[in-house]
């Protein structure tokens, strides 16, 4: 009952984050804003969505799997914003909606 | 509980679609990218809540995969100036053949 | 939750009929790219709602990572082709037809929509109606399921969708690992590299990311593998993970790439559908039929053809996007 309630105010949570990022991602002038609140869905959102899972997780290697695959997508979404900012950065596509 | 998950699931399949708008409008290719990298990432979310909808264990495996070869296509984006053009490749013969009745003029 | 069930069914619908209508009606091809990847995360979830996750873990491995990173590297290609030929000649080449010139220019002008849209609309109709027709009347029949069920006790394996392909129906995925390997000897006809320089990458950010991720892929890879012979995995989608992780490997490359020597290459390409064919051959002539399996050895000959078939489509993946041949060809 508690890990119910622990879980659906998590993802709920992660929701939030989530709709932010979408949000900034149509809103924000330009990529590198753009490039703040997809990593913010990225991390947060996905983080308080898996640690809400974790509570009805069946057993420490299903735990275990939840928490590696956030911290994937931890590592690719960071190098792929990252490197997309470097690349905008070098090769001056940048254009501001403003 | 089925249908929270279910709930969200179909709230962030919403997400991925309203985020086309931004593959679909640019301006830039850096635009697009990181849009199709939030989509991954959706992508994810969902099939760890279909996971546990559907009651299919594999799908944090699909997950999993999915987190992992996110990072393929951002890479093949950024690096795409890699892989240098082959010498001796159908185009680059063609290009030398059509290119030799030309040369004599530019002598002059 | 049977009416969210078909909302979240409807939505998916719409979501990738409208991204493969806007991908294929793109005049920007990076656009049309992007639009790809994203049709192929989407394909997948409708592969997990169509209760097929083994095809959702392909198509996740293949579709949206590998043909995406595929799909860029050669439209890059493209563009530095014909930037080349119109900064080295001032006359416009003649034009050629099957030519990427034309090419681009096909998909940079296309005829105007009034022509297209109603026979198009018209044929989508009809394929759409007479689909519809076929799934209305169709035989009642309980499938295939109840007769693999019956049979999985000697399939050597606890998984049926890995019964299936790699003892009931062995021959067709014996065709489709050779289906791979001409794909990449097409491939390989159409050129030649010599050597592939470095390109080290600025910033410790990408070496660094692969370190981590490069190894992790290649347990990802291996236990998708084991675990394909009691839960959804195999050697497709085992191989396409491994793939990835070398052609990450490819494109971050800090050293130059050695070509690689001919024979070992060539062997680990044939590998699979070599052992494939001989564990055949060796069944004929044992008296269980061509790649026929005796009961007790099932499991262990699923499991070599499995390991052999892996290295197979990881090696022609990262062949297949590098498209070069191997040093000591013909000169």
């Amino acid at each position: 009952m508690i890990a119910n309630t622990l879980t659906v105010v998590l993802i709920l949570a992660g929701l939030v984050f989530f709709a932010a990022g979408t949000a900034g991602l149509l809103r924000f002038p330009d990529v590198y804003s753009r490039l703040h609140a997809l990593t913010k869905a990225d991390n947060v959102g996905l983080g308080l969505v898996v640690l809400g899972l974790m509570f009805q997780a069946s057993g420490p290697a299903d735990i275990l799997k939840l928490l590696l695959i956030w911290l994937l997508v931890l590592a690719a979404g960071t190098t792929a914003a990252h490197m997309v900012a470097q690349r905008t950065w070098t090769h001056g596509e940048f254009e501001s909606d403003r | 509980m089925s249908v929270f998950y279910l709930a969200t699931a179909l709230f962030l399949l919403g997400t991925i679609l309203l985020g086309l708008v931004r593959v679909l409008r640019g301006p830039g290719s850096g635009d697009r990218m990181l849009a199709a990298q939030l989509f991954g990432t959706t992508g994810v979310t969902i099939l760890l809540l279909l996971s546990l909808v559907l009651e299919e264990s594999a799908l944090v495996d699909v997950a999993l995969v999915f987190a992992l070869l996110a990072v393929v296509a951002a890479v093949a984006f950024v690096r795409q100036h890699g892989l240098p053009e082959p010498p001796d490749t159908p185009i680059h013969r063609q290009h030398a053949e059509s290119a030799e009745p030309e040369e004599p003029n530019d002598d002059r | 939750m049977n009416g969210l069930l078909v909302l979240f069914d409807l939505v998916l619908l719409a979501g990738i009929v409208g991204v493969a209508w806007r991908c294929l009606a793109s005049t920007d091809l990076f656009r049309a790219v992007v639009l790809f990847i994203t049709f192929g995360l989407l394909l997948a979830l409708a592969w997990v709602r169509l209760e097929a996750p083994d095809i959702a873990l392909a198509e996740a491995a293949i579709g949206a990572g590998i043909t995406g990173a595929l799909l860029l590297v050669t439209l890059e290609r493209l563009r530095s082709i014909m930037a080349e030929r119109r900064s080295g000649r001032p006359h416009t080449p003649p034009p050629d037809p099957t030519g990427p010139h034309a090419l681009l220019r096909a998909l940079h002008d296309p005829p105007p929509e009034r022509r297209t849209f109603l026979p198009a609309l018209t044929f989508a109709l009809v394929v759409g109606g007479l689909l519809v027709t076929a799934l209305w009347h169709q035989p009642q029949s309980t499938g295939l399921e109840p007769v693999v069920d019956a049979h999985m006790d000697v399939s050597g394996v606890d998984h049926p969708i890995t019964a299936v392909l790699l003892n009931f129906r062995a021959y067709d995925t014996f065709l489709e690992l050779a289906i791979v390997l001409i794909a990449l000897l097409g491939a390989w006809s159409l050129g030649r590299h010599d050597l592939i320089p470095a390109r080290p990458a600025p910033g410790p950010i990408l070496p660094g990311t692969l370190r981590l991720l490069v190894p992790v892929a290649i347990v990802t890879g291996v236990y998708v593998l084991w675990a394909g012979s009691h839960a959804p995995g195999g050697a497709f989608q085992a191989g396409a993970i491994l793939g990835a992780a070398g052609i990450l490997l490819v494109l971050a490359r800090p050293h130059q790439l050695p070509m690689a020597p001919g024979v070992p290459l060539r062997l680990g390409l044939t590998a699979g559908v070599a052992l494939f064919l001989l564990v055949g051959l060796y069944g004929l002539v044992a008296g269980h039929g061509f790649l026929g399996y005796a009961d007790a050895w099932a499991y262990p000959l699923i499991l070599l053809i499995e390991i052999a078939a892996t290295l197979s489509i990881a090696l022609a993946l990262v062949a297949l996007f590098v498209a070069g041949r191997p040093a000591g060809d013909d000169a």
